[in-house]
Protein backbone atom coordinates (compact mmCIF):
# COMPACT_ATOMS: atom_id res chain seq x y z
CA UNK A 1 0.00 0.00 0.00
CA UNK A 2 1.28 3.17 -0.94
CA UNK A 3 1.25 6.41 1.57
CA UNK A 4 -1.16 8.16 -1.01
CA UNK A 5 -3.97 5.31 -1.27
CA UNK A 6 -3.10 5.18 3.00
CA UNK A 7 -4.52 8.45 3.14
CA UNK A 8 -6.89 8.02 0.53
CA UNK A 9 -8.39 5.96 3.07
CA UNK A 10 -8.22 8.05 5.71
CA UNK A 11 -11.71 9.59 5.78
CA UNK A 12 -13.61 6.40 5.83
CA UNK A 13 -10.53 4.78 8.43
CA UNK A 14 -11.68 7.78 10.82
CA UNK A 15 -15.24 7.84 10.08
CA UNK A 16 -14.97 3.58 11.07
CA UNK A 17 -16.79 2.82 7.37
CA UNK A 18 -13.66 0.96 6.18
CA UNK A 19 -13.91 -2.72 5.27
CA UNK A 20 -12.23 -4.72 7.31
CA UNK A 21 -10.22 -6.23 4.59
CA UNK A 22 -8.44 -1.99 4.53
CA UNK A 23 -8.24 -2.13 7.67
CA UNK A 24 -5.53 -5.11 8.31
CA UNK A 25 -4.24 -3.09 5.12
CA UNK A 26 -3.82 -0.24 6.26
CA UNK A 27 -2.69 -0.85 10.00
CA UNK A 28 0.72 -3.49 8.07
CA UNK A 29 1.30 0.09 6.45
CA UNK A 30 1.01 2.31 9.42
CA UNK A 31 3.88 -0.11 11.62
CA UNK A 32 6.48 0.59 8.45
CA UNK A 33 5.49 4.64 8.09
CA UNK A 34 6.50 7.10 10.55
CA UNK A 35 4.75 9.62 8.04
CA UNK A 36 1.84 8.27 7.89
CA UNK A 37 1.29 7.14 11.05
CA UNK A 38 1.91 10.99 12.42
CA UNK A 39 -0.83 12.14 9.84
CA UNK A 40 -3.67 9.55 11.23
CA UNK A 41 -2.89 10.65 14.61
CA UNK A 42 -2.94 14.21 13.82
CA UNK A 43 -6.33 13.41 11.84
CA UNK A 44 -7.63 11.36 15.05
CA UNK A 45 -6.71 13.96 17.37
CA UNK A 46 -8.17 16.76 15.36
CA UNK A 47 -11.73 14.97 14.58
CA UNK A 48 -12.06 14.15 18.31
CA UNK A 49 -11.37 17.83 19.06
CA UNK A 50 -14.40 18.73 16.88
CA UNK A 51 -16.02 16.43 18.71
CA UNK A 52 -15.90 17.88 21.33
CA UNK A 53 -15.87 21.62 20.53
CA UNK A 54 -18.15 22.74 22.94
CA UNK A 55 -21.71 25.08 21.66
CA UNK A 56 -22.03 28.80 23.06
CA UNK A 57 -24.97 28.37 25.45
CA UNK A 58 -27.27 31.67 25.56
CA UNK A 59 -29.21 29.81 28.17
CA UNK A 60 -32.83 28.90 28.57
CA UNK A 61 -34.49 32.85 28.39
CA UNK A 62 -32.05 33.88 25.14
CA UNK A 63 -33.95 30.70 23.70
CA UNK A 64 -37.70 31.87 25.22
CA UNK A 65 -37.12 35.13 23.94
CA UNK A 66 -35.89 34.29 20.51
CA UNK A 67 -39.47 31.84 20.27
CA UNK A 68 -41.12 34.90 21.30
CA UNK A 69 -39.62 37.30 18.69
CA UNK A 70 -40.34 34.69 15.79
CA UNK A 71 -43.89 33.89 16.80
CA UNK A 72 -44.52 37.99 17.10
CA UNK A 73 -42.91 38.00 13.54
CA UNK A 74 -45.02 35.60 12.13
CA UNK A 75 -47.88 37.22 13.54
CA UNK A 76 -48.77 33.96 15.50
CA UNK A 77 -48.46 35.00 19.04
CA UNK A 78 -51.05 37.53 19.26
CA UNK A 79 -53.58 34.57 17.65
CA UNK A 80 -52.56 32.54 20.34
CA UNK A 81 -52.65 34.66 23.56
CA UNK A 82 -56.01 36.10 22.25
CA UNK A 83 -57.20 32.74 22.00
CA UNK A 84 -56.13 32.04 25.99
CA UNK A 85 -57.51 35.49 27.17
CA UNK A 86 -61.15 35.35 26.31
CA UNK A 87 -62.91 35.25 23.01
CA UNK A 88 -63.56 38.22 20.84
CA UNK A 89 -66.58 38.89 21.49
CA UNK A 90 -65.83 39.88 25.09
CA UNK A 91 -63.24 42.08 24.67
CA UNK A 92 -65.62 43.79 22.64
CA UNK A 93 -68.20 44.04 25.03
CA UNK A 94 -65.51 45.30 27.78
CA UNK A 95 -64.42 48.17 25.01
CA UNK A 96 -68.05 49.22 24.72
CA UNK A 97 -68.36 49.03 28.53
CA UNK A 98 -65.10 51.72 28.56
CA UNK A 99 -66.13 53.79 26.09
CA UNK A 100 -70.09 54.11 27.86
CA UNK A 101 -67.62 55.14 31.44
CA UNK A 102 -66.31 57.74 29.45
CA UNK A 103 -69.11 59.07 27.94
CA UNK A 104 -70.72 59.59 31.38
CA UNK A 105 -67.72 60.92 33.05
CA UNK A 106 -67.70 63.65 29.88
CA UNK A 107 -71.09 64.66 30.41
CA UNK A 108 -70.87 64.39 33.94
CA UNK A 109 -68.25 67.23 33.61
CA UNK A 110 -70.19 69.32 31.76
CA UNK A 111 -72.93 68.92 33.49
CA UNK A 112 -70.72 70.53 36.63
CA UNK A 113 -69.12 73.05 34.90
CA UNK A 114 -72.89 74.01 33.22
CA UNK A 115 -74.08 74.36 36.83
CA UNK A 116 -70.87 76.17 38.36
CA UNK A 117 -71.67 79.31 35.49
CA UNK A 118 -74.77 79.30 36.07
CA UNK A 119 -74.74 79.70 39.69
CA UNK A 120 -71.57 82.19 39.24
CA UNK A 121 -73.62 84.30 37.23
CA UNK A 122 -76.84 84.16 39.82
CA UNK A 123 -74.07 85.04 42.42
CA UNK A 124 -72.91 88.15 41.05
CA UNK A 125 -75.91 89.18 40.01
CA UNK A 126 -77.14 88.92 44.13
CA UNK A 127 -73.98 90.47 45.24
CA UNK A 128 -74.48 93.46 42.90
CA UNK A 129 -77.50 94.22 41.58
CA UNK A 130 -78.21 97.30 39.60
CA UNK A 131 -75.74 100.21 39.07
CA UNK A 132 -72.36 100.43 39.88
CA UNK A 133 -71.31 102.80 42.52
CA UNK A 134 -68.94 105.72 41.75
CA UNK A 135 -65.36 104.06 43.29
CA UNK A 136 -66.45 100.88 41.29
CA UNK A 137 -66.01 102.33 38.41
CA UNK A 138 -61.75 102.09 36.96
CA UNK A 139 -59.74 105.04 37.40
CA UNK A 140 -57.64 104.21 35.01
CA UNK A 141 -57.21 107.25 32.49
CA UNK A 142 -57.20 105.26 29.28
CA UNK A 143 -59.83 104.04 30.54
CA UNK A 144 -63.41 106.00 28.19
CA UNK A 145 -66.86 105.64 28.70
CA UNK A 146 -69.10 106.86 26.53
CA UNK A 147 -73.06 107.11 26.34
CA UNK A 148 -73.99 105.91 23.09
CA UNK A 149 -77.27 108.19 23.77
CA UNK A 150 -75.43 111.08 23.87
CA UNK A 151 -72.90 110.80 21.03
CA UNK A 152 -73.76 113.38 18.66
CA UNK A 153 -72.51 115.23 15.37
CA UNK A 154 -71.86 119.23 14.74
CA UNK A 155 -75.53 119.44 13.81
CA UNK A 156 -76.48 118.16 17.43
CA UNK A 157 -77.97 115.03 15.91
CA UNK A 158 -77.68 111.69 17.31
CA UNK A 159 -75.26 109.38 15.52
CA UNK A 160 -76.42 106.17 17.08
CA UNK A 161 -79.91 105.94 16.44
CA UNK A 162 -82.27 103.94 18.88
CA UNK A 163 -82.97 101.21 16.64
CA UNK A 164 -79.20 100.45 16.60
CA UNK A 165 -78.67 100.96 20.32
CA UNK A 166 -81.42 98.08 20.52
CA UNK A 167 -78.83 96.20 18.65
CA UNK A 168 -75.65 96.77 20.44
CA UNK A 169 -77.98 96.16 23.64
CA UNK A 170 -79.33 92.17 22.12
CA UNK A 171 -75.32 92.04 21.15
CA UNK A 172 -74.29 92.84 24.23
CA UNK A 173 -75.89 90.51 26.22
CA UNK A 174 -75.40 87.68 23.63
CA UNK A 175 -70.95 88.13 24.06
CA UNK A 176 -71.24 89.24 27.60
CA UNK A 177 -70.22 86.53 30.30
CA UNK A 178 -73.51 86.40 32.30
CA UNK A 179 -74.32 88.55 35.08
CA UNK A 180 -72.04 91.68 34.53
CA UNK A 181 -73.94 93.35 31.83
CA UNK A 182 -76.98 95.30 31.76
CA UNK A 183 -76.17 97.25 34.48
CA UNK A 184 -75.90 100.72 33.14
CA UNK A 185 -78.72 103.13 33.34
CA UNK A 186 -78.23 103.64 30.11
CA UNK A 187 -78.51 100.27 28.99
CA UNK A 188 -81.53 99.56 31.79
CA UNK A 189 -83.32 102.39 29.42
CA UNK A 190 -82.95 100.67 26.84
CA UNK A 191 -84.02 97.34 27.81
CA UNK A 192 -87.00 99.22 29.08
CA UNK A 193 -87.65 100.65 25.87
CA UNK A 194 -87.34 97.57 24.21
CA UNK A 195 -90.98 96.45 25.97
CA UNK B 1 -35.84 16.70 -4.46
CA UNK B 2 -35.23 15.65 -1.08
CA UNK B 3 -34.27 12.04 -0.75
CA UNK B 4 -35.67 10.26 2.30
CA UNK B 5 -33.01 9.97 5.05
CA UNK B 6 -32.85 8.75 8.50
CA UNK B 7 -33.57 11.55 10.49
CA UNK B 8 -30.40 13.41 11.64
CA UNK B 9 -28.88 13.84 14.97
CA UNK B 10 -29.25 10.69 16.29
CA UNK B 11 -26.12 10.56 17.46
CA UNK B 12 -26.33 13.46 19.19
CA UNK B 13 -27.82 14.03 23.01
CA UNK B 14 -30.70 14.94 22.14
CA UNK B 15 -31.75 18.42 21.52
CA UNK B 16 -35.29 18.66 21.97
CA UNK B 17 -37.29 20.58 24.99
CA UNK B 18 -41.02 20.95 26.06
CA UNK B 19 -42.57 24.32 25.08
CA UNK B 20 -42.20 26.91 28.04
CA UNK B 21 -44.25 29.67 26.53
CA UNK B 22 -47.37 28.72 28.52
CA UNK B 23 -46.06 27.06 31.59
CA UNK B 24 -48.48 25.94 33.69
CA UNK B 25 -51.15 25.38 31.01
CA UNK B 26 -49.67 22.16 28.47
CA UNK B 27 -51.85 22.56 25.15
CA UNK B 28 -53.28 18.80 24.82
CA UNK B 29 -54.32 17.23 21.29
CA UNK B 30 -57.06 15.86 19.89
CA UNK B 31 -56.01 12.40 21.69
CA UNK B 32 -55.73 14.35 25.09
CA UNK B 33 -51.31 14.00 24.67
CA UNK B 34 -49.53 16.28 25.41
CA UNK B 35 -47.95 18.18 22.52
CA UNK B 36 -44.30 17.61 24.05
CA UNK B 37 -45.16 13.62 23.34
CA UNK B 38 -46.66 14.40 19.65
CA UNK B 39 -44.15 12.97 17.02
CA UNK B 40 -42.32 15.85 15.00
CA UNK B 41 -44.48 14.70 11.56
CA UNK B 42 -47.68 15.04 13.18
CA UNK B 43 -46.55 18.67 14.27
CA UNK B 44 -45.53 19.57 10.62
CA UNK B 45 -48.41 18.21 9.95
CA UNK B 46 -50.40 20.35 12.22
CA UNK B 47 -48.65 23.15 11.44
CA UNK B 48 -49.39 23.20 8.09
CA UNK B 49 -52.99 22.65 8.65
CA UNK B 50 -52.84 26.06 10.57
CA UNK B 51 -52.33 25.34 13.76
CA UNK B 52 -50.66 27.74 16.22
CA UNK B 53 -49.21 25.49 18.99
CA UNK B 54 -47.97 23.44 16.75
CA UNK B 55 -45.34 25.87 15.31
CA UNK B 56 -44.80 27.26 18.49
CA UNK B 57 -43.72 23.54 19.57
CA UNK B 58 -41.78 22.56 16.64
CA UNK B 59 -39.45 25.98 17.31
CA UNK B 60 -39.12 24.96 21.02
CA UNK B 61 -37.84 21.66 19.83
CA UNK B 62 -35.39 22.65 17.22
CA UNK B 63 -34.05 25.71 17.85
CA UNK B 64 -31.76 24.87 20.37
CA UNK B 65 -30.22 22.03 17.29
CA UNK B 66 -30.34 25.43 14.62
CA UNK B 67 -28.63 27.80 17.35
CA UNK B 68 -25.50 25.11 17.35
CA UNK B 69 -25.46 24.55 14.26
CA UNK B 70 -25.35 28.45 13.30
CA UNK B 71 -23.25 29.34 16.50
CA UNK B 72 -20.43 26.28 15.43
CA UNK B 73 -20.66 27.58 11.77
CA UNK B 74 -20.72 31.33 12.60
CA UNK B 75 -18.32 31.90 15.48
CA UNK B 76 -20.35 34.16 17.44
CA UNK B 77 -24.17 34.79 19.43
CA UNK B 78 -25.05 37.90 17.35
CA UNK B 79 -25.65 35.54 13.90
CA UNK B 80 -26.53 32.58 14.93
CA UNK B 81 -29.36 34.40 16.55
CA UNK B 82 -30.23 36.13 13.19
CA UNK B 83 -29.94 32.51 11.89
CA UNK B 84 -32.44 31.44 14.53
CA UNK B 85 -35.02 33.65 13.79
CA UNK B 86 -34.48 34.01 10.22
CA UNK B 87 -34.61 30.24 9.68
CA UNK B 88 -38.39 29.72 11.53
CA UNK B 89 -39.53 32.82 10.08
CA UNK B 90 -38.41 31.33 6.51
CA UNK B 91 -39.85 27.98 7.01
CA UNK B 92 -43.21 29.20 8.43
CA UNK B 93 -43.34 31.48 4.87
CA UNK B 94 -42.66 28.33 3.13
CA UNK B 95 -44.98 25.82 5.40
CA UNK B 96 -47.15 25.12 2.02
CA UNK B 97 -44.00 23.01 0.94
CA UNK B 98 -43.66 21.46 4.19
CA UNK B 99 -46.63 18.68 3.11
CA UNK B 100 -44.15 17.17 0.49
CA UNK B 101 -40.78 16.77 2.60
CA UNK B 102 -40.18 13.54 4.16
CA UNK B 103 -38.03 14.94 7.01
CA UNK B 104 -38.55 18.50 8.52
CA UNK B 105 -35.54 18.56 10.44
CA UNK B 106 -33.14 17.51 7.27
CA UNK B 107 -35.59 20.67 5.61
CA UNK B 108 -34.60 22.92 8.37
CA UNK B 109 -31.21 21.91 8.55
CA UNK B 110 -30.90 23.12 5.23
CA UNK B 111 -32.74 26.23 5.49
CA UNK B 112 -30.47 26.98 8.61
CA UNK B 113 -26.97 26.31 7.61
CA UNK B 114 -27.83 27.99 4.15
CA UNK B 115 -28.17 30.61 6.04
CA UNK B 116 -25.57 30.72 7.49
CA UNK B 117 -23.31 30.57 4.86
CA UNK B 118 -24.93 33.07 2.65
CA UNK B 119 -24.50 35.12 6.35
CA UNK B 120 -20.74 33.56 6.49
CA UNK B 121 -19.53 35.15 3.45
CA UNK B 122 -20.95 38.37 3.55
CA UNK B 123 -19.14 38.55 7.13
CA UNK B 124 -16.04 37.12 4.95
CA UNK B 125 -16.65 39.73 2.15
CA UNK B 126 -17.04 42.87 4.48
CA UNK B 127 -14.03 42.39 6.99
CA UNK B 128 -10.98 41.74 5.25
CA UNK B 129 -9.87 38.59 5.40
CA UNK B 130 -7.14 36.88 3.39
CA UNK B 131 -4.32 37.64 5.30
CA UNK B 132 -3.10 34.51 7.27
CA UNK B 133 -0.96 36.46 9.95
CA UNK B 134 -3.02 35.83 12.12
CA UNK B 135 -2.24 33.69 14.78
CA UNK B 136 -3.19 31.50 16.68
CA UNK B 137 -3.29 31.27 20.60
CA UNK B 138 -0.12 29.28 21.79
CA UNK B 139 0.68 25.68 20.53
CA UNK B 140 -1.62 22.79 20.38
CA UNK B 141 -1.80 20.26 22.55
CA UNK B 142 -3.71 17.55 20.79
CA UNK B 143 -4.31 14.83 23.67
CA UNK B 144 -6.04 11.66 22.92
CA UNK B 145 -4.49 9.54 26.12
CA UNK B 146 -5.58 11.74 28.89
CA UNK B 147 -8.23 10.72 30.98
CA UNK B 148 -8.64 12.76 33.82
CA UNK B 149 -8.09 16.68 33.62
CA UNK B 150 -5.83 18.65 35.94
CA UNK B 151 -6.34 22.50 36.07
CA UNK B 152 -3.62 22.81 33.62
CA UNK B 153 -4.97 20.35 31.53
CA UNK B 154 -8.29 22.16 31.40
CA UNK B 155 -6.90 25.12 30.17
CA UNK B 156 -4.94 23.21 27.68
CA UNK B 157 -8.14 22.09 26.67
CA UNK B 158 -9.13 25.68 26.29
CA UNK B 159 -6.51 26.69 24.21
CA UNK B 160 -6.80 23.31 22.19
CA UNK B 161 -10.72 24.30 21.27
CA UNK B 162 -9.44 27.95 20.49
CA UNK B 163 -6.69 26.81 18.02
CA UNK B 164 -10.04 24.63 16.23
CA UNK B 165 -11.91 27.56 16.25
CA UNK B 166 -9.40 29.51 14.75
CA UNK B 167 -8.63 26.88 12.10
CA UNK B 168 -12.48 26.62 11.59
CA UNK B 169 -12.56 30.27 10.74
CA UNK B 170 -10.22 29.54 7.87
CA UNK B 171 -11.95 27.21 5.79
CA UNK B 172 -14.54 28.49 3.18
CA UNK B 173 -17.72 28.24 4.08
CA UNK B 174 -19.38 25.15 2.25
CA UNK B 175 -16.50 22.87 3.70
CA UNK B 176 -16.68 24.78 7.33
CA UNK B 177 -20.46 23.80 6.91
CA UNK B 178 -19.61 20.15 5.65
CA UNK B 179 -17.11 19.33 9.00
CA UNK B 180 -19.05 21.34 11.28
CA UNK B 181 -22.46 18.83 10.44
CA UNK B 182 -20.00 15.88 9.98
CA UNK B 183 -17.82 15.84 12.87
CA UNK B 184 -19.39 18.69 15.30
CA UNK B 185 -22.73 18.42 14.70
CA UNK B 186 -22.55 14.26 13.80
CA UNK B 187 -24.70 14.17 10.86
CA UNK B 188 -24.17 11.11 8.08
CA UNK B 189 -22.86 12.24 4.81
CA UNK B 190 -26.29 10.69 3.37
CA UNK B 191 -27.94 13.65 5.53
CA UNK B 192 -25.65 16.36 4.56
CA UNK B 193 -25.85 15.35 0.84
CA UNK B 194 -29.54 16.24 1.66
CA UNK B 195 -29.26 18.74 3.20
CA UNK B 196 -26.96 20.35 0.53
CA UNK B 197 -29.04 18.92 -2.07
CA UNK B 198 -25.56 17.37 -3.93
CA UNK B 199 -24.17 14.03 -4.17
CA UNK B 200 -22.36 12.13 -1.41
CA UNK B 201 -19.24 12.52 -3.47
CA UNK B 202 -19.77 15.93 -3.30
CA UNK B 203 -19.66 15.77 0.58
CA UNK B 204 -16.94 13.17 1.25
CA UNK B 205 -14.38 15.63 -1.19
CA UNK B 206 -15.72 18.46 0.81
CA UNK B 207 -15.21 16.83 3.91
CA UNK B 208 -11.94 15.34 2.87
CA UNK B 209 -10.37 18.58 1.73
CA UNK B 210 -11.50 20.31 5.06
CA UNK B 211 -9.99 17.86 7.28
CA UNK B 212 -7.39 18.32 5.43
CA UNK B 213 -6.54 21.79 5.61
CA UNK B 214 -7.63 21.84 8.88
CA UNK B 215 -4.72 19.18 9.95
CA UNK B 216 -2.59 21.75 7.87
CA UNK B 217 -3.35 24.67 9.58
CA UNK B 218 -2.94 22.92 13.26
CA UNK B 219 0.36 21.40 12.26
CA UNK B 220 1.87 24.49 10.95
CA UNK B 221 1.51 26.28 13.90
CA UNK B 222 2.88 23.57 15.89
ZN1 LIG C 1 2.93 6.05 4.49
Amino acid sequence: MTCRHTLSLLDDFLDGSLPDSDVIALNRHLDQCESCRQEIHQAKAVKENLEKLPAQEPGEEYFEEASRLILARTGHLNRIENARSFPAYDKSAAYQLSEAKTAFLRSAVSFIIALFVLSSAVYIDTQAPGQLTENQRPQSKLYVSVDLTELQNADNEIIVTVAEQNKIARGMLLMGPPGSLGRGPTLNQILQSLE
Amino acid sequence: MIKPVPEPGAGKPDSTEPSKLNPGSKELDSNGLATDKVDTKTLVSRFVEGNDQAFAELIARFRRRIYGIASRILGNHLDADEVVQETFVRIYKRRKELQKISYFSTFLTRVATNYSIDLLRKRKNSSSVGDDTTSLPGDIQLDLARKVETPGQVLDNKRTMDRIRGALEKLPPKQKATIVLHDVEGYTKEEIASIFDCPQATVRSNLHIARAKLRKILKSRL
